[in-house]
């Protein structure tokens, strides 16, 4: 178990990171906090099954991207849940249920309309096309460090790439 | 159309900071987790003892009734051979 001086300097070097991967699977302030909470109480709670063999940069981008994704599949959930509830009769039962805000603060006002759609569209893409294109762009990891966060081969994860590209500019394109 | 849109664009997302307080939070939801695991421990092992007493008591009651019902309607010889008309002597024949 860490102790809390290890787990701060912990927090201190690594919360920025998590935060904006967080921030750009979740395009959401609350949502991101949330996660990035999540993340921290996960890397403290299962630091012992730690064993050292990945840099603790990789080992927590590892957890903040499966808890994005998670978050991601309940917010879908969530949405089918609210498309249901809505073609019910009465007004009350739509209470409680609200779509997600695009709010993304390292997005300036003037292009938050376009980088929205950009955004939308990274988020329809497969899980992990997703997840390569946000390592790669957005966090701007090299192929080696993104083959290191997704367990496979730097091939695998170039092709990944490439498949996350062509189909991002399909999507924009429709 | 530009010819590497949307990755130019993308370009233009500037980093951000992890806000304020965060730590904080975070620290509060460890705690929180942590005495919520010892108060869901102290329930366990309330609910064993409970059940463990419980059995006893069943157990108990078991015993004693059966006891009970030894004393009251146990077995007795002579009873039988009285209700079965038996006979207890070795004379088989009334001569």
């Amino acid at each position: 178990m860490l102790d809390e001086q290890e787990f701060k300097q912990m927090y201190n070097e690594h919360a920025d990171r998590v935060y904006n991967v967080c921030i750009n699977y979740l395009h959401n302030t609350e949502e991101a906090e949330e996660a990035t909470q999540d993340v921290f109480v996960k890397a403290y709670n299962s630091f012992t099954s730690f064993q050292g063999q990945a840099k603790v940069s990789t080992w927590l981008y590892r957890i903040a991207v499966n808890q994005c994704l998670d978050q991601l599949k309940a917010r879908k959930r969530k949405k089918r849940f609210a498309y249901l509830v809505s073609i019910l009769p009465g007004e009350e039962s739509r209470v409680g249920i609200r779509a997600v805000n695009f709010n993304h603060p390292g997005v300036q006002l003037e292009d938050k309309e376009g980088m929205e759609k950009i955004y939308r569209c990274i988020e329809s893409l497969p899980d992990r096309q997703q997840t390569a294109l946000i390592l790669k762009t957005l966090e701007h990891q090299s192929v080696k460090e993104i083959a290191e966060i997704m367990e496979m081969s730097p091939k695998a994860v170039e092709s990944l790439l490439s498949r996350a590209k062509q189909n991002l500019k399909k999507k924009l394109q429709n | 159309m530009e010819d590497n849109y949307p990755f130019d664009d993308l370009e233009r997302v500037k980093r951000v900071n992890a806000p304020p307080f965060l730590y904080t939070r975070i620290k509060a939801k460890i705690q929180e987790q942590s005495d919520q695991v010892s108060l869901i421990s102290v329930r366990w092992v309330y609910a064993a003892g409970v059940a463990v007493i419980l059995l006893l008591l069943v157990n108990g009651f078991a015993i004693s009734k059966r006891l009970n019902s030894d004393n009251s309607e146990g077995y007795n010889p002579s009873t039988i051979i009285a209700s079965m008309e038996l006979r207890s002597s070795n004379y088989l024949y009334d001569e």
